[in-house]
This record gives structure tokens, C-alpha cells and sequence, in this order.
């Protein structure tokens, strides 16, 4: 009879109670159960609480800039940006009559590395950012 | 005026908003501290109590009850006092991080302690660190050796010069005066190279720019 009652009691317990009350009354499924479960929701929590910090930092600096600056100049984003409009991965014409050429980010790398190398061996006058008769030769004649 | 309107939280947020980022940070540094204290005082009269009056028995018994004022106002009047000096702390940061858009740039760079500043018409200098008053100035520091760290203490400003990246440090000067800067990081002990912050209006501003001309002080251009 009192078995009986004890047990009704414990079952009618809340999901979060002190720990010496029904640890002795649980079965050792059931305590794994909830410690999976506070496990998890802990987890979760945490997450949501850090992603939730960062958003409202990324959030608060960003309406800052606009205020003070009118745009957002974050270089990671501008990045984004210009790889959404294609622009980072394609070649184009920026002024054909001058021959100024847009070619791809990963060739733009290549093209400066080798162009250093180079410099740094046989110092000369060119820029790095200058488009050469050699970087011509390497990417081919544009369309 | 109305007593009402002071304890508006819109009204004592327009109030921050209207000083200047250094009269900001203080009243945050002394709220934070007065906050401190008077939780410390709260303790310590508790105590007392406890020891003088109740001759051994806590006085900490009326807090036991969750449901008690006590313990809810003990919770949560703490809990809005830092939640408020943590808002106004972090939108003076902000301000802190984002130069307006018509600010001066100067470039900042730090070697073994020593300060070359490099002004948009070509100008260098290694001395002192002349800039136009009224207007907002911004620093872009970086460093070619070490992490070297400037402090403008009369400003409330630190920023640390790191090598291979940028960073940023903005002022807005209101009148012309000479501030003292300290070395607060990779500093040389040899080296006594704190420059000083002399800012003087914008006329004096183009003539020292544009000849070699060195200031001794904000007062000393005629």
C-alpha cells in the first residue's frame, strides 16, 4: 500500500527536481533518459545562446555603419557579394579601350604570386597589379 | 521640469546619447562602480545587523523564501542595474568601433616602439601626432615588428598596433589642445617615444601639412 503510493508520487514528478528525492525511486533507464534530455537541451541552449550573441553583434555593428558610413564595408561580405554577381569568377571587359580585363579570383592569386616571385628574383618596374604581355600569354587572348 | 521626465528611460537614454564618448565612458565607470558598492554596503549592513542586533541569528533568513520581495527585488534590482550599464557600455563601444564617414585618415605605423604617422597628402611624420581639431580623426594602425599598444589616457582610447592587419582608433577633438599618449604594449624601456596629440584648427592644420615645420605644442602655432 504505501509502495504503491510512493510510486504514484514519483511519477507525478516534475521533469526537473532536486536530484536526492527521486533518484533512489527511478530506474536506471529513466535517469539516463533524463540526462539525455538535459544533455541536449544544454547543448541546444548554449548554441542558440552563442548564435544568438553573434546575430545581435553582427546585427547592432551593421545598423552602426549604416548610420555612420551609409554602407556596410565589410570586406568578407563585399566578397560574398561579388561572387553572388559573378564577378569574382568570370572574365569581363572593365574598359575594353583601355584593356583593362576582369579575369577570376583563383587566376587573379596565381598570376600575383608568380608575379612576385619573379619580382622578388629580377627586381623591375612593374606594378603587380598591371596587366603584362607574359599574363596575356598565360590566360589567353580574352573573348 | 518634471521629475517624471528623469525617470523616463528614454529620456536618460537621450541624455547618454548627447555626451561626448569620454563623459560616457566615465559615467559608466563610476555607475559600475557606485552599483559595486552599494551591493557591498548592502552585505556589509546585513551583516552588522546580524552581529549587533540579532545577537548571532542570520539575517539572511528572510531571503530563504523564493516568494519573498526580498528575494525578488534582491534578483532582479541588480539584474536591470547591469543589464542598463551593459546596454550603454556596449552602444559606446560600438560608437568606438565605427568612424564617422568624414574623418580624417592617418596612417599609423609602429616599429620598435617608435610612432610614424602618414598623413592623406604624404606627409610623414615621426614625431608628434598632429591632427585638425573639430573634426573626426581616424588611426590605421598596424605594425612591422612586434604588437605595439598606443593610449590616449585624456581620451579614454587604447588600440594595439598589430603587425600584418589593420586596426582602428577615432577621436573627435573640440578644441585645440596637447594630450599625452602612453606606450601600453611590446614597449621599448630604451625608447622614451610616447608621442603627444596636438590638435590645432584646421587653417594651422594645412600650413604645418604642407611645410616641415616642427610643433612643440598645440598653443605654440601662430
Amino acid at each position: 500500500m504505501r509502495n504503491g503510493e510512493a510510486n504514484a508520487r514519483v511519477e507525478s514528478l516534475p521533469l526537473f527536481t532536486e536530484p536526492s528525492s527521486i533518484s533512489g525511486a527511478m530506474s536506471s533507464r529513466d535517469v539516463l533518459r533524463r540526462s539525455a534530455i538535459a544533455g541536449l537541451s544544454t547543448v541546444l541552449l548554449a548554441l542558440s545562446v552563442v548564435a544568438a550573441t553573434s546575430e545581435i553583434y553582427y546585427f547592432t555593428l551593421r545598423a552602426e555603419v549604416q548610420k555612420k558610413r551609409g554602407t556596410f564595408e565589410n570586406a568578407l561580405l563585399l566578397a560574398d557579394q561579388l561572387r553572388d554577381n559573378g564577378r569574382l569568377d568570370r572574365y569581363q571587359w572593365v574598359t575594353q579601350s583601355q584593356g583593362v580585363l576582369r579575369i577570376p579570383l583563383s587566376l587573379a592569386k596565381t598570376l600575383t604570386i608568380a608575379d612576385y616571385q619573379k619580382t622578388t628574383k629580377t627586381p623591375s618596374a612593374e606594378g603587380g597589379n598591371v596587366i603584362t604581355g607574359s599574363t596575356h600569354a598565360a590566360i589567353g587572348t580574352p573573348p | 521640469m518634471s521629475i517624471f521626465r528623469w525617470l523616463s528611460p528614454v529620456h536618460l537614454l537621450r541624455v547618454f546619447e548627447s555626451k561626448t564618448y569620454v563623459e560616457r565612458i566615465d559615467l559608466i565607470f563610476w555607475a559600475a562602480v557606485g552599483a559595486a558598492s552599494w551591493v557591498l554596503l548592502w552585505h556589509l549592513a546585513t551583516l552588522a545587523r546580524t552581529w549587533f542586533l540579532e545577537r548571532g541569528e542570520s539575517a539572511f533568513t528572510h531571503l530563504e523564501s523564493r516568494k519573498s520581495p526580498n528575494y525578488v527585488a534582491w534578483l532582479s534590482l541588480p539584474t536591470m542595474v547591469v543589464v542598463v550599464l551593459f546596454w550603454l557600455g556596449y552602444r559606446t563601444h560600438l560608437d568606438s568601433l565605427v568612424a564617422p564617414a568624414d574623418s580624417y585618415d592617418i596612417q599609423v605605423l609602429s616599429e620598435r616602439g617608435t610612432w610614424a604617422f602618414t598623413y592623406p597628402t604624404g606627409k610623414r611624420s615621426k614625431g608628434d601626432l598632429v591632427v585638425p581639431v573639430a573634426r573626426p580623426v581616424r588611426l590605421i594602425m598596424s605594425s612591422k615588428d612586434a604588437v605595439h599598444g598606443l593610449a590616449i589616457p585624456e581620451l579614454r582610447l587604447q588600440q594595439l598596433a598589430i603587425p600584418g592587419r589593420y586596426s582602428t582608433l577615432w577621436f573627435n577633438i573640440p578644441n585645440q589642445r596637447s594630450l599625452s599618449t602612453r606606450c601600453t604594449d611590446g614597449c621599448d624601456p630604451r625608447s622614451k617615444a610616447e608621442p603627444k596629440v596636438l590638435a590645432v584648427d584646421e587653417s594651422h592644420f594645412d600650413a604645418w601639412l604642407a611645410t616641415n615645420q616642427k610643433l612643440a605644442s598645440a598653443t605654440s602655432v601662430k
